[in-house]
Formats: C-alpha cells, sequence, structure tokens
C-alpha cells in the first residue's frame, strides 16, 4: 500500500505555539493517514483500502501520549486503545492517556463512514482531566474514496 | 454546501423546562474564558424537536464609539476588513491587505481615533464578538466545524458567557462534511441519581 494522504485534526483548548506550564498541557490530536491500493500497470483508480489513526493526548504529558489504531472496514467502531505505560514492570494501562467512552463504554471509539461523497472519520469519546472531561462525537475529517490524482488510461 | 441542517430532539427525562444552549469557539483566541450563546433553544419539551440552520459562513460587522453599527459583511477565510472613516462617516470595507492567516478573518480598526467592536454572525445571530478594539488593534476570527451544547439556565440568546457557564457544557459535536443530522438529548431527570444529558447524532446524510 502507498500512503498518500494525511489529516491532522486538533480539539480541546491547542495551543499550537506551546503547551501550558502544567496539566493540562495542551489538548488531543488525531493523526489520520489514509492507505490506497497499490499502483498498477497499467494504471488504475487506487482505492481506499485502510486509515491509520494515532491519537495523541497532552492533558496530563506534554510530550504527549499515543495510541494506534487502524481501520479497515466502513461502519464498524474501533475501540481506542490505552497504551501502556512501559515505564513499569510489567507495563500498566497508562493512566497519562484520558481518552475513554462516552455512554457507559470504557474505551473511546472511531469508525469509517464509507458514503458516496468520501470516507469519513466518525469519533465518539470523552477525553481530558478527571474533574473537566469533554465529550467529542461527530465527523472530523473525509478521505476520497480513490486516490483521484490517477490518471486513469483508455 | 452553505449550511447545514440540524434538528435538536429532547429525548430526554428532564423535569426542569432545561435550556439548551449552542455555541462555538473562536479557534483564534484562547478558548474557555468568554463565549457568546449563538443559539438557546428553549421551552422544548419532551419528545419535541427543533429545527435550525447552521450556516458554515459567517458575516462581520462593527460598531463604533458613536454607537453605529455597519452592515454585516460575509467573511470569508483569509479575508480582512477594515473600519475606516470615508467621507460619510465610519464605515467596514474589505481590506485589500488580507488577513495574516489564511484560515483566519481579521476586523481591523483603522480609525485615527475611538475604539470599535468587531462582531461575528451566524444566521444573523451573534457568534463572537471582540469588544474595544483600539485604533490599530484588530480582531481575529476562526471556527471550525465544531459546536458546543449543553444544557444551562438563565442564558439568553447573544449573552456573553462567563467561564463559568462555559465550564458547565462539555459536548462538543464534529459537523464536518454532514448536510443535515438530528441532534438527540437524553439523560437528565429529577433526583441525584439521573444520569447527566447527552447528545448524538442521528439521521446523518453528508
Amino acid at each position: 500500500m502507498e500512503n498518500v494522504e494525511e489529516s491532522t485534526w486538533y480539539t480541546g483548548d491547542w495551543r499550537p505555539d506551546g503547551n501550558n506550564l502544567h496539566a493540562p498541557y495542551n489538548g488531543l490530536k488525531i493523526v489520520a493517514t489514509a492507505n490506497y491500493s497499490e499502483k498498477t500497470n497499467p494504471p488504475t483508480a487506487r482505492k481506499l483500502v485502510s486509515v491509520d489513526l494515532e491519537v495523541v493526548d497532552y492533558t496530563y504529558n506534554p510530550n504527549g501520549v499515543s495510541s494506534s489504531l487502524q481501520l479497515t472496514k466502513s461502519a464498524v467502531w474501533y475501540a481506542i486503545p490505552i497504551p501502556p505505560d512501559t515505564t513499569v514492570s510489567p507495563p500498566e494501562p497508562n493512566m497519562q492517556f484520558t481518552v475513554v467512552g462516552v455512554g457507559g463504554n470504557p474505551l473511546g471509539n472511531i469508525r469509517l463512514d464509507v458514503t458516496p461523497v468520501g470516507s469519513f472519520v466518525n469519533i465518539q469519546f470523552s477525553y481530558g482531566p478527571t474533574s473537566r472531561k469533554r465529550e467529542e462525537i461527530g465527523y472530523i475529517m473525509r478521505f476520497p474514496n480513490q486516490d483521484d490524482t490517477i490518471q486513469v488510461e483508455g | 454546501m452553505d449550511r447545514i441542517r440540524l434538528n435538536f430532539i429532547n429525548r430526554s427525562n428532564d423535569t426542569n423546562n432545561s435550556s439548551v444552549v449552542i455555541f462555538q469557539q473562536n479557534v483564534a483566541e484562547d478558548f474557555g474564558e468568554l463565549a457568546i450563546a449563538w443559539k438557546v433553544i428553549e421551552n422544548c419539551g419532551r419528545l419535541d424537536n427543533h429545527p435550525f440552520v447552521f450556516p458554515l459562513l459567517f458575516s462581520v460587522s462593527a460598531s463604533d464609539s458613536y454607537g453605529n453599527y455597519t452592515p454585516l459583511l460575509t467573511a470569508y477565510d483569509g479575508q480582512a476588513f477594515d473600519m475606516i472613516k470615508s467621507t460619510s462617516g465610519d464605515i467596514l470595507q474589505l481590506s485589500s491587505t488580507p488577513a495574516t492567516s489564511p484560515t483566519e478573518v481579521e476586523v481591523r480598526n483603522q480609525l485615527i481615533q475611538g475604539a470599535i467592536n468587531a462582531n461575528c454572525y451566524k444566521d444573523g445571530k451573534l457568534l463572537a464578538t471582540k469588544t474595544s478594539l483600539a485604533p490599530g488593534q484588530k480582531a481575529v476570527f476562526e471556527f471550525q466545524p465544531r459546536i458546543y451544547i449543553g444544557v444551562v439556565s438563565q442564558i439568553r440568546e447573544g449573552e456573553v458567557m462567563n467561564s463559568a457557564i462555559i465550564s458547565q457544557i462539555n459536548s462538543e459535536i464534529n459537523l464536518f462534511g454532514i448536510t443535515s443530522a438530528d441532534i438527540v438529548m437524553t439523560g437528565g431527570g429529577p433526583g441525584k441519581s439521573s444520569p447527566a444529558f447527552s447528545f448524538t447524532l442521528e439521521n446523518i446524510n453528508k
């Protein structure tokens, strides 16, 4: 697969010019990379195969705590895993990662909704300091269903 | 697509006839200090619905120290507007110098003297404001396709909400690429054990 598009979404009191001096150091960002099918010869339109996501939480860590997942199916909620804290042995769930579920779900969710006008990243989670959790739902970005830069011959 | 058709539906167990406020954050400013109650839904009983339009564009206007208000001008990302003193008086006009950032809209006080207020509007309702701009100062506005929604009391459309009120509103709905959707409110109810109000999207069209 070849990555073609990357998109980044920010939320929270995001400070692009640097972190706060204390927690919450910053907000949350999601970096999404769309993966399209490989090039063919003769060239054909490359279809969206998957979306790689990195959810980075800067609430309690100025360097951000990262959780990764890959979306390969449409209309399926994928849980956002809580990354391990590898500074302890054995590793434990990293409590600096504040992204959890809503409506009683323990984990936050993300899914890909494929439509004729594109594939949308749909989120459903809460995050932030324990005393001030914020809920985020809805659609944050869109990727083309196929790589429109490819010129189909014939 | 220049607008999103939204429909608020009350499926909550609220028994306090609570009002629901919707506002946006000006991401060009630090969040949490002040915000304007863009829309307040009142007296929406259980199972009632309240349709409304959420424009993607906004308009800007300015008012001067003489109590004058300029007409609303549609603003596009990257544009800047200057309040100047013309032969007819104070007017707001599109500037030949664009905004510093292509994602922001600026309203500049180019008067020789006198402060101005810079205001943003959506669907004719006040969305954001920056007051007391001295000559040479400017207001910067940028909005993402996201609304904040929550239950409040004693708030009217157009009122300024302080940080204490804003901190009570913790639901953010992202509307990227949506053309229409229902915003459904659940939860609430009498008693301390009642669940918190929650908001979900249904009947989404893109």
